[in-house]
């Protein structure tokens, strides 16, 4: 039986973080071209596209591979593309939407004004399906005239099951991969073996918002909140 | 978190229980022991470089052999002069762990194992001016 497109993508991942020696930080190689030239640079939204690429190659869909190449550029346009026209859904993450770690009213903004009022994310409209929220509350408040959130788990841990998605941060700004939990980094100011590729939980990552693009494979699997506007 | 007293009492209930899931064998190694200095790291929020280096720690690092067995670090209390134990657990039905949450406070902390090797100790740190703040360390050679 032929592999599904989220195997291929954690294939070229798990490829990716096991093989990085020859890989470099892209803002690294900028510096020093001289220093890195037999290295491949390597930040966050190329190596997105990488995995993405090489699992639409590998599903025979090379026309697509190419396309998905060219919007690199802008993380939501490329969301929008994978929603539109290959039938991805977008599940928003927030780990408190009223009381952001941060301080930063642009994490509730994003759930209250956004994908609570008008289903999308950012500025872009990128169409939102589902949400993951509230799983790691702070215990200081941000919104004062609201209670502390209660912890809820239940969508964090069925999410836990999705073996790929696309993941963004701040309408974008923010390329990554999500797997099983985890969030898988580049960092474009590092060197190989030494802090290039980071992977940790979703509950302990620093962009406390954004959303996290599924293919149809694992839409199975997402049996947690949905999202319903008028 | 707990004092050094009843952090030991958990080490040792921790390491009888692995002893006692062990094959009898006399030279059994029941945990490992490491000492290592940290390299402690601070990424603020929403950044995309990896975090700036802020210093140093020691820490003692106990692990089991089995691996899916709980990790113990322990690090010195500067308010007492003594040790704080940190017990941490692996993810449960997950055949090879990558991460192992802090026990108490829970999850407040968690450890994970890298691509490259090594260890990310971490935490959040609430605030404008937080993020995440974490500790770096590999395992490599242990003390018997």
């Amino acid at each position: 039986m032929s592999k599904t497109f989220s195997q291929y993508a954690v294939e070229k991942l798990n490829d990716i973080f096991a093989n990085q020696s020859k890989h470099v930080g892209s803002q690294l190689k900028l510096a020093d071209p001289t220093k890195y030239k037999d290295y491949i640079a390597s930040d966050c939204i190329t190596m997105a596209i990488w995995v993405l690429k090489y699992a639409f190659e590998k599903t025979l869909k090379p026309e697509v591979a190419r396309r998905v190449g060219g919007l690199g550029q802008k993380g939501t346009e490329l969301a929008k593309y994978l929603i539109d026209h290959q039938g991805w859904k977008a599940v928003y993450y927030n780990p408190d939407v009223n009381h952001p770690r941060d301080g930063e009213g642009e994490h509730i903004t994003s759930y209250y004004n956004q994908v609570k009022k008008s289903c999308s994310y950012s500025v872009s409209k990128v169409p939102v399906s589902n949400t993951v929220i509230n799983y790691k509350p702070s215990e200081n408040k941000v919104t004062p005239y609201l209670g502390l959130t209660t912890k809820v788990v239940t969508d964090y841990n069925a999410f836990k099951r999705v073996p790929f998605g696309l993941g963004m941060s701040r309408g974008g700004l923010h390329v990554w991969v999500y797997s099983l939990e985890r969030v898988y980094e580049s960092h474009w100011e590092k060197e190989a073996n030494k802090g290039l590729y980071t992977d940790f939980k979703l509950k302990n990552f620093g962009w406390l918002s954004g959303i996290i693009v599924v293919p149809p494979d694992s839409h199975h699997l997402l049996n947690i909140t949905t999202v319903k506007c008028k | 978190m707990f004092k050094i007293s009843s952090s030991l009492l958990a080490l040792a209930l921790m390491l009888s229980s692995i002893a006692c899931a062990s094959q009898t064998n006399e030279k059994r190694i029941v945990a490992n022991q490491y000492f290592v200095k940290a390299e402690v790291y601070f990424q603020p929020w929403s950044t995309k470089e990896y975090g700036k280096l802020i210093g140093s720690e020691s820490l003692t690092v106990i692990t089991s052999p089995d691996k899916r067995g709980d990790i113990v670090v322990l690090r010195k209390n500067p308010a007492s002069g003594g040790f704080i134990a940190e017990v941490y657990r692996p993810d449960a039905d997950v055949e090879n762990p990558k991460s192992w949450d802090l026990t108490f406070p829970e999850e407040q902390k968690t450890i994970d194992k890298q691509a490259d090797g090594s260890f990310q100790l971490s935490e959040l740190i609430d605030g404008k001016e937080g993020g995440r703040r974490f500790e770096v360390f590999r395992l490599t050679r242990p003390e018997h």
